[in-house]
């Protein structure tokens, strides 16, 4: 095996943005056979792609009306919260405990301590939001904005845990780069699905356009910048799926179902489109339809995808529960449990057995 | 300078790379959000959320129990830090390097506590990160193995490596990102490469995988 110190990293950027040239394209190849590393990084970059697309089902909380929070509402909330929805109660609280954060952030503005509030735990931070001035005056005094190099990440102290320290400031340590101008990126399965459905891609902008404009208001967008129709740029399923993932935040579930459907049209070999099936159902089992929930879901597990299995399984069993068929749920929640023992899914199929009279 | 995505007010954590565009909308945000403009905080924190999603679940892992919690000490971290931001970076960069340094925090804690458990002999799982069945295994080790090293490296260099391969930004990103020249941002990443190949020489079955570009 070849050790190869110079890697061709601007041929990973072409074929991240699709530019890579056939030459170049060998090149990458050729170099890929000598360099270990560097086709680790290839398959690292397919793997952590992958694992991204999990989070795509992810959806940020709906704003919050931004306030300063007394302790006792946050304690409020999280002692409402059921121990099993931990993720989502701690994805509701984000926007509370950012909203948190920017009280003690802008007392400390006030009081010219600018960026130097120590880092504290949220239990601190909640007992500093009932004393914000108290909080601010206490905190040190050090200023960010004296530290050196550009754009220096402040450094919020870790008060009891470990420290938080501003990246040293480096000169340049510039080498001669990666040869020839390189070219390279991951052409990972994904584009491949997507590539092969560019021909559609300004059909599907002009199908997009024609579904109503979602209801809902994203926080802030004041200026409506961010809210430019969809018609003005050719659509991608990655752009469609964030429409679709937009409309469903915002409450409009009837242009996210449109829009997840025209995805899975438009686009059906790509990855969004698959996920967008367990979205999708997810949205038609919590808004009642759960005939049309569990033929998603089915859809996905007949599928080759299996980033959202587990997501996808639970739906199943919990569409079969809504539907009353109670023989195909109890199976259901069985291979959930099977294959994800020791999940939270695992821990929801164990006691929806138990809630069915089943060990 | 690519920009392969466009703006959303809050997206989901987006499938494509690159760093988000509307950069100086959001320079703007940051200055009025650091002076306590609760709106601007607000819409500022929902462009950078995608971004700082990714840079901790590509550090703790998608499925971790812990991934929430890091983003939200993120998010805190960052509101805190703005008033010290200086416009010489990319603000998604800025929030980028922030959310790295907490998720490598929660990650060093998680295994210096488990490191305690099994000297008291109270060997478990250290937290409830599912078993799936279905994972690629190598994929997974492959994900591991950087983790690991994220932790080791130095600071810069682990974040040239995650803005590179766990976002897949552009060296031009990464350089606008974190506010080094391009070239600096070459040189992290040619040394921590040399890293990775020490630790992937030792593993032969992630070294000689087969790769078609």
């Amino acid at each position: 095996m070849t050790v190869v110190g110079i890697h061709p990293e601007e041929l990973f950027d072409k074929l991240q943005d699709g530019e890579l040239s056939s030459a170049e394209r060998e090149r990458l190849r050729a170099h890929l056979d000598g360099c270990a590393v560097c086709r680790f990084e290839y398959a690292a970059r397919l793997d952590f792609r992958s694992e991204a697309l999990e989070l795509a089902v992810m959806s940020p909380p709906p704003a919050l009306p931004l306030r300063p929070l007394a302790s006792s509402d946050t304690e409020a909330a999280l002692a409402a919260a059921p121990v099993a929805g931990r993720r989502r109660r701690s994805r509701l609280m984000i926007w509370s405990l950012a909203a948190a954060a920017l009280i003690t952030a802008s007392g400390a503005v006030a009081s010219g301590l600018v960026g130097a509030t120590p880092w504290h735990t949220l239990g601190q931070l909640f007992s500093q939001q009932a004393k914000p001035q108290q909080a601010a005056a206490s905190a040190p005094t050090k200023l960010a904005a004296s530290r050196p190099g550009p754009a220096a990440v402040p450094a919020p102290e870790a008060a009891p845990g470990p420290s938080f320290d501003a990246p040293p400031t480096e000169q340049a340590s510039a080498t001669t780069g990666d040869g020839p101008s390189a070219k390279a990126a991951v052409a990972a399965s994904p584009e491949h699905a997507r590539a092969s459905s560019k021909p559609r891609a300004a059909e599907a902008g002009t199908l997009a356009a024609a579904v109503p404009p979602s209801s809902g208001d994203m926080p802030s967008a004041k200026d409506g910048a961010s809210k430019e129709p969809l018609a003005k740029e050719p659509a991608s399923a990655a752009k469609l799926f964030g429409e679709a993932n937009e409309a469903r935040r915002s409450g409009d579930v009837g242009r996210a179902s449109g829009l997840y459907h025209l995805l899975q049209d438009q686009f059906p070999g790509s990855p969004e489109a698959e996920l967008s099936r367990v979205t999708l159902a997810l949205l038609l089992l919590d808004n009642g339809d759960a005939q049309a929930a569990l033929s998603g879901f089915e859809r996905y597990l007949a599928g080759s995808s299996r980033g959202l299995e587990a997501e996808a399984l639970v739906g199943r069993a919990r569409a079969l529960g809504r539907l009353g068929r109670r023989d195909l749920e109890v199976s259901a929640w069985q291979e959930v449990q099977r294959k994800y023992p020791r999940s939270i899914y695992g821990r929801q199929a164990t006691e929806r057995l138990s809630a069915l009279g089943l060990p | 300078m690519s920009r392969r995505s466009e703006p959303q007010t809050a997206p989901a954590p987006t499938l494509s790379a690159g760093l988000p565009s509307n950069e100086e909308r959001a320079r703007a945000l940051a200055n009025r959000a650091a002076a306590g403009d609760l709106a601007a905080t607000q819409e500022f924190l929902a462009y950078v959320w995608p971004t700082l999603t990714r840079v901790a679940a590509g550090v703790l892992g998608a499925r971790h129990a812990d991934l929430d919690d890091a983003v939200q000490q993120s998010m805190i971290a960052l509101v805190r830090a703005l008033p010290a931001f200086r416009g010489e970076c990319h603000p998604a960069g800025y929030a980028s390097r922030i959310t790295l340094r907490v998720a490598l925090r929660v990650r060093r804690n998680l295994k210096r506590d488990a490191g305690r458990r099994e000297e008291l002999g109270q060997l478990g799982p250290v937290d409830e990160v599912e078993l799936d069945a279905n994972d690629d295994a190598l994929g997974s080790r492959r994900r591991e193995l950087l983790r690991e090293l994220l932790e080791d490296l130095p600071e810069e260099q682990a974040e040239a490596l995650t803005l590179r391969v766990v976002m897949g930004w552009s060296l031009d990103e990464v350089a606008q990102a974190s506010g080094a020249p391009v070239n600096t941002v070459r040189s992290r990443v040619r040394l921590a490469k040399e890293a990775l190949r020490a630790r992937i020489e030792s593993r032969p079955a992630l070294a000689e995988l087969k790769v078609s570009p």
